[in-house]
């Protein structure tokens, strides 16, 4: 968690990288189990 | 890229925020963060509480600091945002302790089987999951159907206490 600095921040923010995108397909079936446990709780 | 000095940390907090302002980002930190990070975030929280308000800002870049399985989520949850995780290399243990090629071979000896997961898994291991969430969410039962067995991901130690022993059935909840 200490691996996060205000530099390197200040560098993701000014570049706009680096990314994490997950692929749709995957995204749309990873998605569920979150919702589901949302709305429960 | 200079050292990070007590003297140059209120400088930095400043150009961090303009730039977030400049590039319509929230910024999000979990709550193991250190100070200086939380003081520039917009929200604090731990990892569900973040994901929520990934899912519910309305900026067109997420900013997150905290772990690569957090900033997963956020993807999962907002895929028309642009999601930035400062270091890719932020990892978690826990989320690294089981894969989804160890979930779809153990789904695949338990057909039928509900999963529930901590939320510190990774996108493809969510993929493959009934429930995800944090602890104090508990999976649903209903007293109208029979029990089935739950998976839920171990933690690295009783990963390792297993790993002498003859394999047997992810059964019970683990942290």
């Amino acid at each position: 968690m200490k691996m996060i600095t205000l530099p390197k921040l200040r560098d993701a923010l000014n570049d706009l990288e680096p990314r994490v995108q997950v692929d749709p397909g995957l995204a749309e079936r990873a998605r569920l189990p979150i919702d589901r446990m949302v709305a429960i709780g | 890229m200079p050292a990070l000095t007590l003297e140059n940390i209120p400088a930095l907090k400043r150009e961090v925020r303009s730039l977030a302002e400049e590039r319509d980002a929230v910024i999000l930190a979990h709550n193991y963060q250190v100070p200086e990070i939380q003081q520039v975030a917009d929200f604090v929280g731990d990892s569900l509480g973040l994901s929520r308000q990934a899912a519910a800002t309305d900026s067109s870049v997420i900013a997150f600091c905290g772990v690569h399985f957090m900033a997963e989520t956020a993807s999962i949850l907002s895929p028309d945002k642009l999601v930035l995780l400062p270091d890719l290399e932020a990892g978690c243990s826990l989320a690294d302790s089981i894969s989804a090629d160890q979930l779809r071979d153990w789904k695949a000896r338990h057909p039928g089987a509900v999963v529930v997961m901590y939320v510190n898994t990774t996108a493809e291991v969510k993929a493959e999951t009934d429930y995800s969430g944090s602890p104090p969410s508990p999976a649903p039962t209903s007293s109208s159907s029979p029990p089935r067995p739950a998976c839920c991901t171990r933690s690295s130690r009783r990963t390792r206490a297993r790993a002498s022993s003859p394999p047997t059935a992810p059964r019970s909840a683990a942290t």
